[in-house]
């Protein structure tokens, strides 16, 4: 699980990639606040939340589906994206290293 | 006479200067209470295992915010019980049975957490096994006591109870597929800037003495989601129509079709002076027709959007606003033409635009949910046609005649100031100029003032 904090820092970094905005962060203000109000932007914002391995979901060794970003839109308030990230990410699973036995 | 006036004028004084104290120290009271949120409604989730909870918050959202998130998290101010089965436990005489009850009758929470900004989920301990933790069709009591520092002392104590009923369905596979089998699909109100699911425009313009003309801009769509080999994909069937009775002012163009999207995965654009940072490519699949189908065209139309960090940004550090640009390509051939020398024609149109969209003010902004909004939004595109591609015009009899077979470029423009004044309506004023395919006709800087319904699907 992504702690609530790391979710808080990807939804701040995230809206700092696609948008060129000074609004104060803060987890009840909504996209639109954040210059994200266009579809394309919200779209370019959810890919960047799953996809960006230096500050998205990737970068805490979590993966989430863009799909359970399907609903997010530029009344989305910061908080509700932080609480998908928190209870949707799923951490990576690492691929176990197969032991080659000596016969 | 005079001190009389002058008594009563001092008694008077004084009468206000107490009812003001008593009003002042009133609303300090309340203003520091009002800072607990009570509880608006509570519903149960689809496996029984937990609540959501809704808050009904009067004040100023920004100051409450955390409050919230700080009670939310501390699982000792929620109480959930269920009045009757408490009632049955205590009427119990076999002791394994009342113990049962009991339990039932007061469920273990196991986590509280914070869904969007006014719902709490409450989530009860046994999720996940056999046992449902709520009982069927049993009404329980929802409590929130105010037991930390972020409450003032005078406020400490029950906020507010509310009645609420456990879901029908069991925490069994068949309790969930009732449970989704009731869902209904609803017209929900478009947030401000998200392209609506269903959207009709209409204008109706009349003269004494002259033909009342109607004008319709109508789209209807839905965007659906799906996962194939860890790719992700979207799919959107549409249809489009915009057409008028009005003969020097109607784009009669209708186009149906679906668009596909996979969102590439790991495309990150390197930084660049630009600032881009995602391409988004489309493909679509549509007929384009004119109302009548007199002239129909099968097209691909592919499209790259351009978001750029540069173009989302705040106008006067108070208007957000975005600018996409897109470039494309529309290729494919007449199905059906009027003009026997245009049928079966291969048709092949790069085109560029953008898209401009601003949220000009927001009306209540403290309020919570719902609020009305002034924005603006310009769509601009450009086709190049690089096959010739007739004009068509319609005489006074409406029958078809061929203007011109051009390759000239086609603009079209529209703009619109949208107010929406309520959940699913606004007014929109729009300046339109340019013509759109099949058939090219001209709108020739058309002003009008229409009436929009638009709204998304979505399952309640």
């Amino acid at each position: 699980m992504i702690e609530p904090g790391n979710a808080e820092n990807i939804v701040r970094n995230c809206i700092h990639e696609v948008a060129d905005t000074n609004e104060k962060y803060k987890a009840n203000k909504p996209l639109g606040k954040f210059s994200i109000i266009d579809d394309d932007v919200v779209e370019a914002f959810k890919s960047e939340i799953c996809e960006n391995e230096e500050v998205g979901v990737p970068a805490f060794d979590h993966t989430l589906d863009i799909g359970e970003l399907d609903g997010i839109d530029s009344e989305t308030l910061a908080g509700e994206v932080e609480d998908i990230i928190k209870n949707k990410a799923e951490p990576v699973q690492k691929k176990s290293k197969k032991k080659r036995g000596k016969n | 006479m005079p001190r009389q006036i002058k008594l009563l004028g001092l008694s008077s004084l004084a009468i206000f200067c107490l009812l003001g104290l008593l009003l002042f120290s009133a609303k300090d009271t309340y203003a520091q209470c009002e800072k607990l949120p009570s509880i608006d409604s509570a519903e149960g989730g689809e496996k029984n295992n937990f609540f959501t909870v809704t808050f009904d918050v009067n004040t100023d959202w920004e100051e409450t915010h955390e409050d919230l998130v700080g009670k939310a998290r501390t699982i000792k101010n929620w109480i959930v019980f269920s009045p009757t089965l408490l009632e049955k436990a205590k009427q119990e005489s076999d002791p394994t049975i009342k113990t049962a009850l009991f339990k039932a009758a007061t469920p273990d929470i196991e986590s509280i957490e914070l869904n969007g900004n006014r719902a709490i989920k409450i989530t009860f301990s046994n999720s996940g096994s056999d046992l449902v933790t709520l009982q069927k069709d049993e009404t329980y009591m929802v409590n929130v006591t105010a037991k930390n520092d972020f409450i003032p002392a005078d406020c400490i104590g029950v906020a507010k109870q509310i009645t609420i009923s456990a879901p029908s369905s069991t925490g069994t596979t068949a309790g969930q597929s009732s449970a989704t089998k009731d869902k209904r699909i609803v017209i929900a109100e478009v947030p401000d800037g998200k392209d609506p699911d269903i959207y009709v425009e209409g204008i109706m313009e009349g003269a004494r003495k002259e033909k009342a003309t109607f004008t319709v801009d109508g789209a209807i769509s839905k965007k659906f989601f799906f996962k194939k080999k860890n790719r992700n994909y979207f799919w959107r069937p549409f249809f489009n129509i915009k057409a008028s009775t009005s003969e020097d002012a109607d784009p009669d163009s209708l186009n149906f079709g679906a668009e596909f999207e996979e969102v590439l995965p790991n495309k990150k654009i390197p930084d660049n002076f630009l600032k881009v940072i995602r391409l988004r490519f489309t493909q679509a699949a549509k007929v384009e027709a004119d109302r009548d189908f007199k002239n129909v065209n099968f097209v691909g139309d592919f499209r790259m959007k351009i978001v750029s960090k540069l173009l989302n940004r705040e106008l006067f550090n108070t208007i957000p606003f975005n600018i996409v640009p897109f470039i494309g390509m529309e290729i494919g051939k007449n199905l059906k033409s009027p003009l026997d020398e245009t049928e079966g024609r291969l048709l092949a149109r790069p085109l560029f635009g953008a898209n401009l969209r601003a949220k000009l003010y927001t009306f209540n902004k403290k309020s919570v949910g719902y609020k009305k909004v002034l924005s603006f939004e310009t769509l601009y595109e450009r086709r190049f046609l690089l096959k010739k591609e007739i004009a068509l015009d319609t005489d006074d009899d409406d029958n078809f005649i061929g203007v011109s077979l051009t390759r000239a470029p086609r603009d079209y423009v529209k703009s619109s100031l949208t107010y929406d004044f309520a959940k699913n309506f606004g007014f929109k004023l729009n300046y339109e100029y340019g013509s759109l395919p099949p058939l090219f006709k001209l709108v020739d800087n058309k002003f009008s003032v229409g009436l929009v319904f638009k709204g998304i699907f979505s399952s309640k």
